[in-house]
């Protein structure tokens, strides 16, 4: 389990977060969603100790992930969104590089995921393009076999199809126990994938709740007018698309662009209705 | 496990150190070339001149020199990524501990490239000697020169490799450009000063103060030794 208490950073005199509190337990889907700037790269750094906070505590399973102990290391995988790629090296001397580190690590999935996306194992990375790369990546991160898995903005150069795969690897990985956290811009590419839901803003969390609590507590209403009581209203093709409080307890399709507006729009109701 | 010391994967560090840094070893190899190729040319040309064999002191001399400039540039050459912020994440999310990272460092560029460097030296310089008689007139091991070296003397050949190269693996760290480069420059001027000195003062009668240098030496190499380890162990990306 990742346990984030009382956290605080800043980059020199920029604040980025301030006594912030959250935990992401084993076996699911995190998705870590806020505006540019608001330090979701940042919070996967501490998570993995890459960053070491001003004051409080970023721990992985009770280990403080800044001392970046082996231990702790090989329970956890971060895959950037840029990455500094060997370019004579083939996704196979990568992670034969890599292997012996992890002692989880599975050369068959690697296999197979390279082949689920459509990427030869042995071809250089400089003869590939930047879509190859991250799937080359993403196969290498997911088959070390680590319990926590880092992802930011791992559908960024993704074509259509390799996404639908992505998400449908991910979602056996969950199933399997491990820990997934998605940093992501792209929430089309990661809709009913992602549960719980995390929505940062400068300096706070705005949102940590599961998908069900968010329905619960939000009603998506599709195809009307615009409701003057909305928390937040857009106009798409077939009428409005309007997310109000569920004061029926009916149950609605959750959409992340909307609710993520919403969040945003209206951060001291979304505070109160969540707490 | 230990967390801090492992002997099995600290082996495992050494040997992914070595082969990561393959794509480097061209730059590496083309300056050792370079290097196995000047020292006997130089040593040609100047008996050529000279039309006096040089002894094999000056051989020698002139073999640590070359081999101490070119080994110092190792770090930079095989860890530029991994002391940048960018490019660092990779070395620093590798499941081994910090301070085996940084001895792996110390390792391959402290001992094991400049051994080879020194072996591949020495390999040519007997050949030379073997088939070259006229010119190169002794064996290393046969020269008289070391009757004539001081333990303070190899002291301070050792520190002025020893302390700029663990200079140049913090250098590595430093993100300010000209920070970096004006550290190198200090650097080199210590490690060309450092090794030149022990001629210069063997040649003035001034040896007796060998010790104090290498005391002065030693204290500033265990400085940039420690300012590496320092900044490798609280270093953020």
């Amino acid at each position: 389990m990742i346990e984030i208490k009382n956290l605080s950073f800043s980059y020199k005199k920029t604040p980025v977060f301030s006594n912030i509190n959250l935990s992401f337990p084993q076996g699911a889907i995190y998705g870590l969603l806020g505006e540019n700037g608001v330090g979701k790269t940042t919070l996967l750094k501490i998570i993995c100790g890459l960053q070491r906070p001003n004051e409080g505590t970023c721990t992985v399973d009770g280990m403080t992930s800044h001392d970046r102990l082996p231990e702790m290391l090989q329970r956890i995988v971060f895959l950037p969104d840029e990455v500094m790629l060997p370019d004579n090296a083939t996704p196979q001397q990568y992670v034969s590089e890599l292997a012996p580190f992890y002692p989880s690590f599975a050369q068959g999935l690697f296999l197979h995921l390279m082949q689920e996306l459509e990427v030869e194992p042995a071809r250089k990375f400089k003869e590939m393009s930047f879509g190859q790369q991250k799937k080359s990546l993403i196969a290498a991160s997911l088959s070390l076999g680590t319990d926590y898995i880092l992802l930011d903005e791992p559908t960024n150069g993704l074509d259509i199809p390799s996404k639908a795969q992505f998400r449908s690897i991910l979602s056996k990985m969950a199933d399997e126990g491990k820990t997934i956290i998605i940093s992501t811009h792209q929430v089309k590419d990661v809709e009913n994938l992602i549960d719980p839901i995390v929505i940062l803003s400068h300096n706070a969390v705005l949102l940590d709740a599961s998908v069900q609590m968010i329905t619960e507590k939000l009603f998506f209403e599709y195809g009307g007018e615009a409701r003057e009581d909305a928390l937040y209203s857009e106009l798409l093709p077939g009428g409005y698309m309007n997310v109000i409080p569920n004061t029926t307890g009916e149950e609605s399709q959750l959409n992340i662009e909307a609710l993520f507006n919403a969040v945003l729009r209206n951060k001291n109701t979304i505070k109160e209705l969540f707490s | 496990m230990n967390n801090s010391f492992d002997i099995h994967r600290f082996g495992k560090l050494v040997l992914h150190d070595v082969r990561r840094c393959s794509p480097r070893y061209g730059t590496v190899g083309a300056v050792m070339i370079s290097e196995l190729t000047f020292t006997p040319l130089m040593v040609l040309s100047q008996n050529f001149l000279t039309q006096d064999p040089h002894g094999a002191g000056y051989r020698l001399s002139l073999m640590v020199l070359m081999s101490a400039l070119i080994a110092s540039t190792i770090p930079t050459q095989l860890y530029f990524n991994a002391g940048k912020k960018k490019t660092g994440i990779y070395f620093a999310m590798l499941p081994a501990s910090k301070w085996e990272k940084y001895l792996s460092m110390a390792l391959l560029s402290l001992v094991l490239v400049p051994l080879m460097l020194m072996v591949a030296n020495v390999a040519i310089d007997s050949l030379l000697t073997a088939v070259h008689a006229p010119y190169y007139h002794k064996y290393l091991w046969q020269s008289e020169a070391l009757q004539w070296i001081e333990p303070a003397m190899v002291c301070n050949c050792a520190l002025a490799f020893i302390g700029p190269t663990l200079g140049f693996i913090y250098a590595n760290t430093i993100q300010n450009k000209t920070c970096r480069n004006t550290m190198s420059i200090v650097l080199w001027l210590w490690l060309m000063g450092g090794v030149f000195s022990m001629m210069i003062l063997e040649i003035t009668d001034l040896a007796g103060i060998g010790w104090y240098i290498v005391a002065a030496q030693a204290s500033l190499a265990a400085l940039m030794g420690w300012l590496g380890w320092n900044k490798m162990n609280k270093m953020s990306y």
